[in-house]
């Protein structure tokens, strides 16, 4: 697929109820010097959505979403928060309590205890008093860190200041949380309970924007995904769309009798593409190019026609897959 | 764990003052609860008394009258040192340890006012250096009573003392805001630049000591400031707090914009403004203006003013990418007539411009190269000294206009170096420290050896410096123009999306 379908894609998922989009970037650029980390990129991402950012190093996430955050200024275009344009320097000010923001490398104050660090960031934020106790102690619920309250920040594991981090970003209650690989060098126990706490918020209905190398966990946590190669978004997109559009499905079925029947009736199914047949076994493997109600379809067919299905598996080609088919295809 | 801390909720006297220290400013409280811990506090007290001692130990000798007013005397010098020396480590060291840690960002993006952020940490950080001083005090008080001070002038010396001690941080403060990009070491290099201070702080402390006795006064407008300690201290303390106030609007800039240049153009002409009129009290009215005193004035004034120009002219120079996005806007604009027409009219501001020429922007954009800046501070010295060169038209050996008219070629040698550095940007931008270093060393090492054939000499060969510096824009020029269409081609053919 080339850029001219990515970029009709990038509109897919966004206001399509007419709504403000929560994030929105406009024909976005951005150089650094002779190198362009972010070229001519336009994006939107509905509010309530968890939007998933993946590509390789070097791709312009870290500074797609720094220039989401405000750090960072576009040398072309730009980018709208909730209807608020960041080239507007004043009313940059306006928009900062909507956003929390955790960079990869989550810095910690190390001097403070862990209820100092949060009560310091939600004062700044303009939360005060009984307000802002109640806050805190909701977030160090919310992040399992209640029984560390007391605790200087730099005795804390890695996995527990990523905690702290992500309850600092959402200690002043932002409708959009932007996570800059929130994951990297966690093990997998800090990476599942990470994805725990990240799903509570979004059933919140905060709109987070995610990027990471680790596929599998934006798979199981995003609803939109973009694709990001060189500085180009080449895909944005639903993840089910992206699914259907994209992802390669094999189809393993096993009988117990009249292979030749089957045969058949998989080679009229207008879905099915190349198979291979394991007469021995009495197996087909097949490619797919269907929906799910296709698939459904087909069972019911081979059902009605009185054959015996000892083994009906589909693969699917899963977020990694696709990634990579679509890199390869772009750097091509 | 700092005893500020609000976590067993605000029942306690403490934790509502914490609470109402941080609605007041955040920064501050975080700032205190790093700082004090009770422990801290007891060897900041500790220190103070300890010192208090051997100054009292070391004094003990001097008869009874003399000992409090000697004592008096090197306790201020003492607690203004310690706290200017302690302060300005512990500003720069924090800024630095924050901008390592990569937390700079995180206060960027607060909702929080820069000013309000930077305030903190100034009154924070040195919290300790000011719980010592608080420790002080008292033995200070009985001091300044037992050698029979008049208490006002006390005062009114601690006073303007705290405004130097002020400007000094402030000015450390600013400085710390390049720290992001150097090391340690370096932020504590230009901290101390800001030892140039301290003989205010002498002057100040010896004020209450021993009177105002300045040999020939210390006139500016024509009054003598050293009628009055009061109004000499006066004045002292409102020239600090505009330097102060200068320092924190460039600290503030520096912290919410760390990749723009570092001064505004505003600031700029502000400062040059400033300047001025601070020289110009010291000349006007001026009885001999070939004196002693006025030709050493002059040399005073007039490298200053050079160190000014190129300070500034470093402080505006836009970074090379900012040059190419002058140049493919200004590139664009020439391929859109009516953008700009609609720009020189005002369009989308709220007050109509009455007058906008093409060289506006030359003078007030901050991403524009700075060709103009040291020619418009060199009309701004000229427009205030105007009235001092009518007051000199009489006189027979009028060094000062010479002086002023000489200030055109420095500006012109300023200006040329600018127009270099801007092409060398653009052109050569691997070589360009290398090439910017040698430019600077030829500069001072001809303006010195242009001293050794005679001012006449110099001066001939100095005014070739004019049509130097107008080549070297009109190079510069066109090499913006060239990158400027070359950038506008590279940007919308590599971006598909774009039209």
């Amino acid at each position: 697929m080339g850029v001219t379908q990515a970029s009709s894609m990038s509109m897919l998922g966004a206001g399509a109820n007419g709504s403000t989009p929560m994030v929105e970037v406009r024909e976005v650029t951005k150089r650094f010097d002779r190198h362009i980390a972010v070229d001519g990129l336009s994006l939107q991402i509905p509010a309530g959505e968890v939007y998933g950012l993946i590509g390789p190093n070097g791709a312009g996430k870290t500074t797609l979403i720094r220039m989401l955050v405000g750090v960072e200024q576009p040398t072309l275009g730009d980018v709208v928060i909730d209807g608020v344009s960041l080239k507007e320097g004043d009313r940059r000010k306006g928009v900062a309590g909507q956003i929390g923001f955790l960079p990869d490398d989550f810095p910690i104050y190390d001097d403070l205890t862990v209820w100092d660090y949060l009560d310091y960031f939600g004062r700044l934020y303009g939360l005060h008093g009984r307000r802002l106790i109640a806050r805190i102690y909701d977030v160090l619920a919310l992040v399992k860190l209640d029984h560390k309250r007391d605790a200087k920040a730099n005795t804390l594991s890695r996995g527990m200041k990523q905690r702290l981090s992500l309850a600092r970003t959402v200690t002043h209650e932002p409708t959009l949380l932007l996570l800059d690989e929130p994951v990297s060098g966690l093990d997998p126990i800090a990476r599942n309970e990470f994805r725990q706490i990240v799903r509570t918020l979004h059933e919140g209905g905060m709109t987070i924007l995610i990027s990471s190398h680790v596929l599998s966990d934006l798979a199981e946590l995003c609803t939109c995904v973009g694709i990001m190669e060189t500085g180009h978004l080449i895909a944005s997109a639903p993840l089910s769309e992206l699914y259907d559009q994209f992802a390669r499905q094999t189809l393993h079925l096993q009988v117990l009798d009249r292979l030749d029947d089957l045969q058949k009736i998989l080679a009229d199914n207008e879905h099915i593409g190349v198979m291979d047949i394991n007469r021995g076994q009495r197996r087909v493997t097949a490619e797919f190019h269907g929906s799910e109600s296709d698939r459904a379809t087909l069972v019911q067919t081979i059902i009605a026609a009185g054959i015996s299905l000892t083994d009906f598996r589909c693969d699917r080609d899963d977020l990694e897959q696709i990634f990579l088919k679509l890199g390869s295809q772009q750097t091509s | 764990m700092s005893f500020l801390s609000t976590q067993g909720g605000l029942n306690t006297t403490v934790a509502r003052w914490s609470d109402a220290i941080g609605r007041w400013n955040p920064q501050l409280l975080r700032e205190l609860r790093g700082t004090l811990t009770v422990k801290s506090c007891v060897v900041a007290v500790s220190a103070a008394w300890v010192v208090q001692g051997l100054l009292a130990y070391g004094v003990s000798g001097s008869g009874s009258g003399q000992w409090h007013r000697d004592a008096l005397f090197l306790s201020r010098l003492i607690w203004v040192f310690l706290m200017a020396l302690s302060g300005s480590a512990s500003i720069a060291q924090n800024w630095v340890r924050e901008a390592k840690l990569g937390t700079l960002d995180f206060l960027r993006l607060s909702p929080e006012p820069p000013w309000r952020i930077l305030l903190g940490k100034m009154l924070g950080v040195p919290a300790l250096c000011y719980v010592a001083a608080i420790a002080w005090l008292p033995f200070h008080l009985y001091l300044a009573i037992r050698a029979g001070s008049d208490l006002g002038i006390w005062l009114a010396t601690d006073l303007f003392n705290v405004s130097v001690l002020v400007t000094f941080l402030s000015i450390v403060l600013t400085l710390s805001t390049w720290a992001g990009k150097l090391n340690l070491m370096w932020a504590y290099i230009l901290g101390d630049f800001s030892f140039i201070l301290w003989p205010l702080l002498f002057f100040g402390a010896a004020e209450a000591d021993e009177g105002t006795a300045i040999p020939g006064g210390f006139w500016w407008f024509g009054v003598d400031l050293s009628q009055s300690t009061m109004l000499l201290l006066g004045w002292g303390a409102v020239v600090m707090m505009t330097i102060t106030g200068f320092c924190w609007s460039v600290a503030c800039r520096r912290f919410n914009s760390p990749n723009a240049t570092p001064l505004l153009r505003r600031q700029v002409y502000q400062l040059f403004a400033g300047f001025n009129l601070l020289c110009l009290g010291f000349f006007l009215p001026i009885s001999d203006p070939l004196g002693p005193g006025a030709v050493g004035g002059w040399g005073a004034i007039a490298t200053i003013w050079t160190m000014l120009q190129a300070l500034v002219l470093w402080g505006t120079m836009p970074s090379r990418q900012q040059l190419m996005d002058w140049g493919r806007y200004q590139h664009f604009l020439r391929q859109n007539p009516q953008e700009r027409n609609a720009q020189k009219q005002g369009v989308g501001k709220q007050r109509k411009r009455p007058w906008n020429p093409s060289w506006n922007p030359l003078i007030w954009n901050s991403n524009s190269p700075p060709f103009m800046v040291p020619l418009a501070n060199l009309v701004i010295t000229w427009v205030i000294w105007s009235p001092w060169v009518v007051m000199q038209a009489g006189n027979d050996n009028p060094v000062g206009v010479v002086l002023l008219l000489g200030l055109g070629i420095t500006t012109a040698i300023l200006t040329t170096i600018g127009a270099i550095t801007v092409w060398i940007a653009i052109k050569m931008p691997r070589a360009q420290k290398f090439w910017l270093a040698a430019i600077a060393m030829a500069s001072v090492t001809s303006l010195f050896s242009l001293g050794l054939f005679g001012a006449s000499f110099a001066g001939l060969i100095g005014l070739s410096a004019i049509p130097a510096s107008l080549i070297s824009i009109a190079f510069a020029r066109g090499a913006l123009r060239q990158v400027g269409k070359s950038e506008s081609q590279l940007m919308f053919d590599s971006s598909p999306q774009s039209p």
